[in-house]
Parts: C-alpha cells; structure tokens; sequence
C-alpha cells in the first residue's frame, strides 16, 4: 500500500502542482487507503488528473479567443481556422468577392451557414472558399464544434 | 415522487450542472446543448439503474465499489456517444469531437483520453453522493 501511496506522491510532483494542494491530496489519498474507502481513492486521484494537469506550465500562446474580437476586419477575404476559433470572427467584403478559410489546427474542422453553404471536413492546409453575390450578413459556424461561430458582412 | 426517480433526477442535475462548469472554466470550445441533453438522459438512466440494484438497496458493505463502478459505466458511455457521433452520425476523424482541455496537451492520447474517462465518472459520483445526502424520501 504504502509503494503505491509513494508512486502516487511522485507522480503528483511531476504534475507540478503547488505545494499545498499537494499535500492535502495526499493526505486525502493516504487517509482513504487506510479506510479502504475506494469512491474517496478514485476522487482525488480524478481531481489530481484534472486539476493537476491543468496547472502544468505551458508557454503563453497570444490568440484570440471567441468573443473577443469586436471590430469587424474591413477588406479582408480570408479567415483562419486555428486553436478552435474563426480568425477573425468577423469580416467585411464587397458584394462578388470570395472568401477563403484555410485550416490550421490540430482539430479536424467544418463550416456551415445554414441553408448557403457547407464545407467538407477539413484537415490542417485544408482550405474551403465560398463567393458571396449578395449583400447580407451571413453567421456562420463549425459542423463539428458548434460553439465556434464566426460572421461575413457582405457590402 | 418515487425517490428512485428524484435521486437519479437529482444525479442527473448534478452531473450536467459540474460538467458545465467544467467545460465553461477549463475546456474550449463550450460543448453544445445537445450533448449536455444526452450527457442528462444518460446519467438520469444509469443512476436509476444504480438506485435499483438490489445490492444497492440492501445497505451492502460494498456500495462506493459500486458507485465507482457505476461512475466509470456511465463514462464509458459517454465516450461511446462521442465516437459513435463522430464515426457514425457526422463521419468527421476519429476524436475530433473533443474539446481541447486547458493545460493538456491534445496530442498526450493517454493523459487526454485519461482525463475525460475520469472526469466524466467523477461527475457522477458527485452527483450519487449528492443524491444519496440530500434525497431521503
């Protein structure tokens, strides 16, 4: 038992988790062993996984995220697929001109505007275009994600 | 109410309102309403089939076993709906369906895929351990 209890202590420092939440982890973990209290057991060692994970260092990437872009980009006719987000969310093109998204994920990923277009699912480098003739605001959104949504204003 | 009924009600408000939280604080993108609508008719139905065990309701020694059991169940199920919905229903790559979790790397299979089997079951073991404290009749 106390083998296991030591494994678990080593692979919550190679989580990087802070100091005190650690230790209150293990103490829960050493006091359920010793209770033979599995549900206990399985919890925390869940909540080492997902709380300890999440606190893992990782370099600060600069993206925009959902909701954040508020100004809609004048002129521009390409939007990028990249780390579950439209880039940019919005954009505003003249009346004839096509509009291409390319695909730079990890994530497979498609696009659909209800009733105008649907694209095939796209891979990393994959790109899908689609001509806008009339003017209109046109939402749009990943087949795949839902939540990823993103705007044409045609002029 | 039966109370077999309000306690896997019960589980079930429990396990989709941790889940939204979690999804909301550390997954991107948020999932869609449809999944939070199978993810409550589904743990409704495997907590009705816990409360029903005949185990379950001889105050056996072993209930948190089962519990436990019954989480990684029901977890086990929720990744068969999200592999069936993207082999079957959408016919996208195998586990694209998955929103990215903050600070696991998508491309560590076994830490991800590890992390959502545990997380899921764990929101349901909450949701039994609510159930059980607060549902008494």
């Amino acid at each position: 038992m106390f083998y296991c209890f030591y494994d678990i202590i080593k692979k919550l420092e190679m989580l990087e988790m802070p100091g005190r939440l650690r230790s209150i982890l293990s103490l829960l973990i050493l006091y359920s062993m010793s209770k033979r209290n599995f549900a206990v057991i399985f919890l925390a060692i869940g909540l080492v996984v997902l709380s300890g994970c999440s606190l893992q260092k990782k370099p600060i990437e600069k993206i925009n995220t959902a909701g954040e872009i508020s100004q809609p980009k004048t002129g521009a006719d390409a939007v990028k697929i990249g780390h579950f987000v439209f880039e940019p969310k919005e954009i505003v093109v003249n009346t004839g001109a096509a509009v291409v998204w390319t695909h730079d994920d990890n994530v497979a990923h498609s696009i659909i505007s209800p009733g105008l277009f649907e694209s095939e699912v796209l891979q990393r480098g994959g790109k899908f275009s689609f001509k806008f003739d009339k003017p209109g605001e046109y939402s749009y959104y990943c087949g795949i994600h839902p939540s990823m949504t993103g705007k044409i204003i045609v002029k | 109410m039966d109370k077999i009924f309000k306690q896997a009600l019960t589980v079930a408000i429990v396990t989709d309102a941790v889940d939204f939280l979690f999804h909301f604080f550390l997954t991107r993108p948020m999932e869609s309403l449809t999944y939070f609508v199978i993810k409550f008719l589904l743990s409704f139905f495997v907590a009705a089939a816990l409360f029903s065990l005949k185990s379950w309701q001889a105050q056996s020694s072993k209930k948190l076993s089962i519990v436990v059991l019954f989480g990684l169940i029901f977890s086990t199920l929720m990744s068969t709906y999200y592999r069936a919905w993207e082999l079957g229903e959408a016919r996208v790559p195998f586990g694209s369906r998955a929103p990215d979790i903050i600070g696991i790397a998508r491309d560590n299979l076994f830490l991800f895929s590890g992390a959502w089997w545990l997380g899921h079951a764990m929101f349901f073991i909450i949701g039994v351990l609510v159930a059980r404290r607060f549902v008494k009749s």
